[in-house]
């Protein structure tokens, strides 16, 4: 795992995007040491504490920056893309967050940008904002945009292109990469016989011993596992292997390095960019997990969103095949809408 | 789409782009619409309670030159209070000034475009008192271009002062030396014996043209008098702001302070 001892040593040393889990004063931090080492290239920030003049709408917002940007990017071309045509004569201090932060991200699209740093970039997004954004993200990405995101929590920045960090004692270290994955746990087929399974997880001074049918999903952040039981996060002593191994016969299923989830809990498979996935669970915070692009097949055969799962199943039932339907899940397993 | 300006005219274009919003947003903020219009209201009343001016007496006369010039004055200390120094510190307030900043505008460029969108509604709104005060045009037109370049000190010395104000309720604790100097001028010109400063004052040099230009009088000692005391006033509050801009880029960036 990499790790940078500061923000110019991170943007110096990495020439990727770089997705960060921090707080507001590394945010900052960040922010002006992309203004110092980018000084002469195009930056754009998407800051939440951005704000326009109170008298605004959304047009008249985006109208003046495109030309204070030099007019390369039609504002009405930046509504359209961020679906923002209904609230486009909406005054921008009237805005719910939702909307307000796509605003940020269209206004940061009109310059064209070549460094782009946006606080929280998908945090107060819907479904459809975050895949205009991970659309609009995936594109400038692909034009030689570089992203620098500060965020919370660290699961968001692994839907993102690029690499996700955390940011600990003002020094940024590098969430491990999905190629970097060992070999998979073997399977000693000791599952065979019924036992009793409990997970341990710690609150505060007491232990407790979830089912595993309770937990939602696991997720690994800052060196440290969490389970997710009815919208609560709780430390585990046991590994991200241990944790796969002991819950995969639950059906349980690794969708990222850093994430297990619950199968049964997944509501929505989306597929946002060309390498950006996401699995949104029908827990108490409908949290969205990533679900890396190399476990998306496997996660579809479980799921039998494939030809062949469902020709499997129709089999087993004694049904004929049926063509797929349509709907989101359809969608994904096809390679889904951008 | 407009074309991307060549990169020497860059700043100069951005200045450009913002003066023209900050002039629709004058337009749009009823306060600072009426603060335009009712020196061009009371001028109107004037006119209309003295019809003709051609038949009035010389008292008169000098009534109607100081009713003008005190609306000028009055639409100067709106101009630097509210369009200027308010503006900025509600730009600075709600976050409007840190988008832009971050978007590579300067500082300097928001204080540039902020004075010529507020000295540009103050000169309308002066020009259409001139006008309706003194129909004559050859008379009005003198008198408001000296009167008008008269009060640009008492303009950049609100920038300066709005480069200050972080808060809309600051300005009025900022504006208080603004509106003192900016009404002594109309206070000692009231006075025999204090009168004769009055055209020193950052902007009172108009006075002396005004009174010669309306009652009678020799105008080209007082319109000396007038461009050189404007002159230097204004470079002497030009210099105040510019060195208050540079304090304010040293004390804070677009981050924050």
């Amino acid at each position: 795992m990499a790790e940078y001892a500061s923000a110019d040593k991170l943007l110096a040393d990495l020439s990727e995007s770089a997705h960060i889990e921090c707080g507001r004063e590394a945010s900052v931090a960040l922010a002006r040491a992309v203004r110092r080492r980018f000084a002469t290239r195009r930056c754009a920030f998407a800051l939440e504490a951005d704000a326009g003049c109170p008298r605004d709408t959304v047009t008249s917002h985006l109208r003046f920056f495109s030309q204070l940007a030099g007019g390369a990017v039609h504002h009405e071309d930046a509504v359209a893309h961020f679906g923002l045509r209904g609230i486009a004569r909406a005054n921008l201090r009237d805005l719910p967050a939702s909307q307000a932060a796509l605003v940020r991200l269209a206004r940061a699209s009109l310059f064209q940008p070549e460094v782009c740093l946006i606080e929280r970039p998908l945090s107060d997004l819907d479904p459809e904002g975050r895949a205009s954004a991970l659309a609009w993200m995936s594109e400038a990405e692909e034009r030689g945009c570089r992203f620098i995101t500060t965020l919370q929590p660290l699961r968001e920045a692994l839907l993102m292109p690029g690499v996700a960090l955390w940011c600990e004692d003002g020094r940024f270290i590098e969430v491990a990469r999905e190629e970097e994955d060992g070999p998979a746990a073997p399977d000693d087929g000791a599952f065979d016989e019924v036992r009793v399974c409990k997970i341990p997880a710690k609150a505060d001074a007491a232990t407790l011993l979830f089912d595993p049918r309770e937990i939602d999903f696991i997720e690994s952040a800052n060196k440290q596992n969490h389970v997710s039981v009815r919208g609560s996060l709780y430390p585990t002593p046991l590994t991200m292997d241990e944790l796969d191994e002991e819950l995969s016969r639950f059906g349980f299923f690794r969708c990222h390095r850093s994430y297990i989830v619950n199968a049964q809990r997944v509501a929505k498979v989306e597929r946002y960019t060309r390498n950006s996935f996401n699995l949104t669970l029908n827990d108490a915070n409908r949290t969205s997990i990533p679900l890396s692009k190399g476990r998306a097949q496997e996660l579809h055969e479980r799921l039998g969103l494939t030809r062949e799962a469902r020709a499997a199943q129709g089999g087993r039932s004694g049904q004929p095949e049926r063509p797929a339907r349509g709907g989101r899940e359809g969608d994904a397993a096809k390679g889904g809408p951008r | 789409m407009t074309a991307p300006a060549p990169g020497a005219l860059r700043p100069l274009r951005a200045a450009a782009v913002l003066a023209r919003k900050y002039l629709a947003d004058l337009a749009r903020n009823p306060a600072m619409t009426l603060s335009a219009a009712i020196p061009v209201l009371c001028s109107l009343f004037f006119r209309l309670v003295w019809a003709e001016q051609s038949g009035l007496s010389p008292d008169a006369l000098a009534l109607v030159a100081t009713a003008m010039l005190y609306a000028v004055m009055f639409e100067a200390l709106m101009a630097s209070s509210m369009f200027v120094m308010y503006a900025m510190a509600e730009e600075q307030e709600k976050g409007a000034l840190g988008t832009l900043l971050r978007c590579g505008v300067t500082r300097g460029q928001t204080v540039a475009a902020r004075l010529a969108s507020g000295f540009a509604a103050f000169a309308v709104s002066c020009a259409a008192c001139c006008l309706l005060l003194l129909p004559d045009p050859t008379v009005a037109l003198p008198i408001a271009l000296i009167s008008i370049a008269s009060q640009l000190p008492l303009i950049l010395a609100g920038a300066a002062l709005g480069l200050r104000a972080r808060t809309q309720m600051s300005t009025m604790t900022l504006s208080v030396p603004l509106f003192i100097v900016g009404m002594l001028p109309f206070l000692l010109s009231g006075t025999e014996a204090a009168a004769p400063i009055a055209p020193y004052l950052p902007n009172g040099g108009a006075f002396p043209f005004v009174h010669a230009l309306v009652v009678g009088g020799n105008p080209l000692p007082a319109l000396l008098t007038a461009l050189i005391t404007t002159a230097l006033w204004t470079a002497a509050t030009a210099l105040l702001l510019a060195w208050m801009l540079r304090k304010e880029r040293r004390e804070e960036d677009a981050f924050g302070k």
